[in-house]
């Protein structure tokens, strides 16, 4: 029996709503209700009382280091109007990430909230984020570089709620096209092989200490991964960080590779996204009380879901989310 | 870690108006013989009052072992749905469909009971150690931290989780028609019937037959086709408590 079928079946008044309340959404709404989730996740850690006190600012105001004055002075300068005014400051920073969280997840405003998403992930990637420290020559993608809310604008760019291109083979190339998503993912990958071969990484001791550092105020079972993992990285943090460094390449080119293939490339991103989410940020933080966010290790995560190759049209059924929802209907708000 | 005091006094609010909401719910229904989900109108209406007391202690009504209790006793309730729907004879590609229906309209509340009852259990001195001034559990001002945090931190993606798949229903219900997608029994009809089952009984049976709270038919006339209470207003009030819920769960990491 069809939907359709089904819901002729329905007393008058209701039904209008059947399909559209009963049947589940398709692959690409389904990734947005996931950065929706990563967006509120990332509203009620800001509203933490840690989020309240000076430390918020000093904090943010250790990104300026190492920066040009240009990108640099802005920071000092935003850090200590949020120190003079944290209350206040904080609680419109949380509202507005709760704002764009509600806002993607809920279907007619998704576009406006994926829009000030792109917009306030810049500006925090900027003010809050040091610009992942790309420019300081100390950025590493262990520990969360470019930035993750770098992430979360490419992630809203590519979830756009136009089907421009249905036929793509993935969800990402839907809205902005094959040749274009391809090449955002090539970019981004090869900036990650970039950024671990720089030579701050490319130290004996590098990796080791990066992740012995994030054992600091984690729960014991935490910090003990946390240390086993660094301790098999002492006096080979150049090789650790080569062997990084190959894995991102091979990652940067699985989308150009035959679906299989890709699948396997993109299988490993996401083993990569987890080792980088609890070796290398500690779940960004979360369990120390001062986690401001997840970090990258969720958005890497989810950037990979969106180039799993279909067979058609990125229709949920062929994607790893098949288990999630059986069905597929269009996603919210798109323009086909 | 504990919380700002304005904002434990705000969410406090929220989830007073909540619990009068669900208790305005359960007697409009009673009166107007409408559809209504009482045990969720219920168990919300007691999660309220529960969640206030824990935000801000000159609220507090019970000790935290008796509202883990009831908690648990909800918890269980909502878990033996779940298995019930797994258990639930007929081995058909529609039965199952149905039946997945029931698990994802169950599992929300019992995540949500199970945060409750974590959350009571978890930081019982913080909790016996409030003042007036500060939150039942420490929320309103005093530091607080919870054994076993990476439970906290699971709970709180799962409530994150659902309160966005809550949102996203609530874009999707249609004001004509609200009820489809609240009501478990409904849900299943539309899955059955999907699935392509040769009788359409479930379907229709599902909706004209009257719905939890009305179950004896007598009562009412207007059976499973009037039109439920504020279906809209009723997920509304879900995701703000489980927003509320996932930020009591990160002041506890």
């Amino acid at each position: 029996m069809t939907d359709i079928a089904a819901s002729s079946r329905l007393p008058g008044a209701w039904r209008a709503g059947a399909v559209a309340a009963g049947d589940p959404p398709d692959v690409k709404r389904v990734l947005q209700l996931a950065l929706a989730a990563i967006w509120m996740l990332d509203a009620v850690l800001q509203y933490q009382s840690f989020m309240y006190s000076r430390a918020f600012g000093q904090m943010l105001a250790a990104t300026a280091p190492g920066n040009p004055g240009a990108v640099a002075s802005p920071i000092t300068w935003d850090a200590r109007l949020i120190e003079h005014h944290m209350v206040l400051l904080n609680t419109v920073f949380a509202t507005i990430q709760l704002a764009i969280g509600i806002g993607i997840a809920y279907r007619p405003t998704v576009k406006a909230a994926l829009a000030a998403s792109v917009a306030w992930g810049l500006g925090v990637w900027w003010f809050g984020e040091g610009l992942g420290e790309i420019l300081t020559g100390g950025a590493s993608p262990l520990t969360g570089a470019p930035g993750a809310v770098l992430i979360y604008a490419l992630i809203a760019v590519l979830l756009w709620p136009s089907d421009r291109f249905a036929t793509a083979p993935f969800v990402a190339a839907r809205a902005v096209g094959l040749t274009a998503a391809r090449a955002v993912w090539l970019i981004f990958w090869a900036a990650m092989v970039f950024f671990t071969l720089q030579s701050a990484n490319l130290t004996a001791q590098g990796l080791h200490d990066q992740i012995s550092a994030m054992a600091s105020g984690e729960p014991g079972w935490l910090a003990s991964i946390e240390n086993g993992v660094a301790g098999a990285f002492a006096h080979h943090g150049v090789t650790g960080s080569v062997v990084l460094a190959i894995a991102f390449a091979l990652i940067a080119v699985g989308v150009f590779l035959p679906a299989p293939a890709a699948r396997a490339v993109l299988v490993l991103a996401l083993v990569l996204a987890a080792f980088i989410w609890v070796v290398g940020e500690a779940f960004g933080g979360i369990l120390t009380g001062g986690g401001t966010d997840p970090n990258s290790g969720p958005l890497l995560a989810l950037f990979a879901l969106l180039f799993w190759p279909g067979r058609g049209s990125g229709r949920l059924s062929e994607s790893p989310l098949a288990a999630v929802q059986p069905r597929a209907v269009p996603a919210a708000g798109t323009d086909d | 870690m504990g919380g700002q005091g304005w904002l434990a006094d705000i969410l406090a609010g929220v989830m007073i108006a909540t619990t009068i909401y669900c208790i305005t719910r359960i007697v409009v229904a009673r009166v107007t013989r409408r559809p209504a989900e009482h045990d969720v109108d219920a168990v919300h209406a007691v999660m309220g009052v529960a969640m206030a007391g824990m935000l801000v202690a000159s609220l507090k009504t019970l000790p935290a072992d008796v509202w883990a209790a009831v908690f648990a006793a909800a918890a269980a309730w909502y878990a033996w749905q779940i298995v019930a729907s797994y258990q639930a004879s007929g081995a058909g590609s529609g039965q199952r469909a149905a039946n997945a229906a029931h698990r994802h309209h169950h599992l929300p509340h019992l995540a949500m009971c199970g945060a409750m009852v974590y959350m009571l259990l978890a930081a019982p001195s913080v909790m016996s150690s409030s003042n007036g001034s500060a939150g039942g559990m420490g929320m309103g001002g005093s530091p607080m931290g919870a054994r076993f945090p990476f439970l906290a931190l699971v709970l709180t993606l799962a409530l994150v989780g659902f309160v966005v798949w809550d949102t996203d229903r609530l874009s999707r219900l249609p004001r004509l028609a609200p009820a489809l997608a609240l009501n478990p029994r409904v849900e299943a009809g539309l899955a059955t019937a999907r699935a392509g089952l040769p009788s359409a009984a479930g379907l229709g049976a599902d909706l004209t037959e009257p719905l939890d709270g009305n179950e004896d038919s007598s009562e009412g006339d207007s059976g499973g086709t009037a039109p439920p209470v504020m279906p809209r207003l009723a997920l509304c009030c879900q995701i703000a408590m489980g927003a509320t819920m996932a930020y009591m769960l990160v002041l506890m990491l």
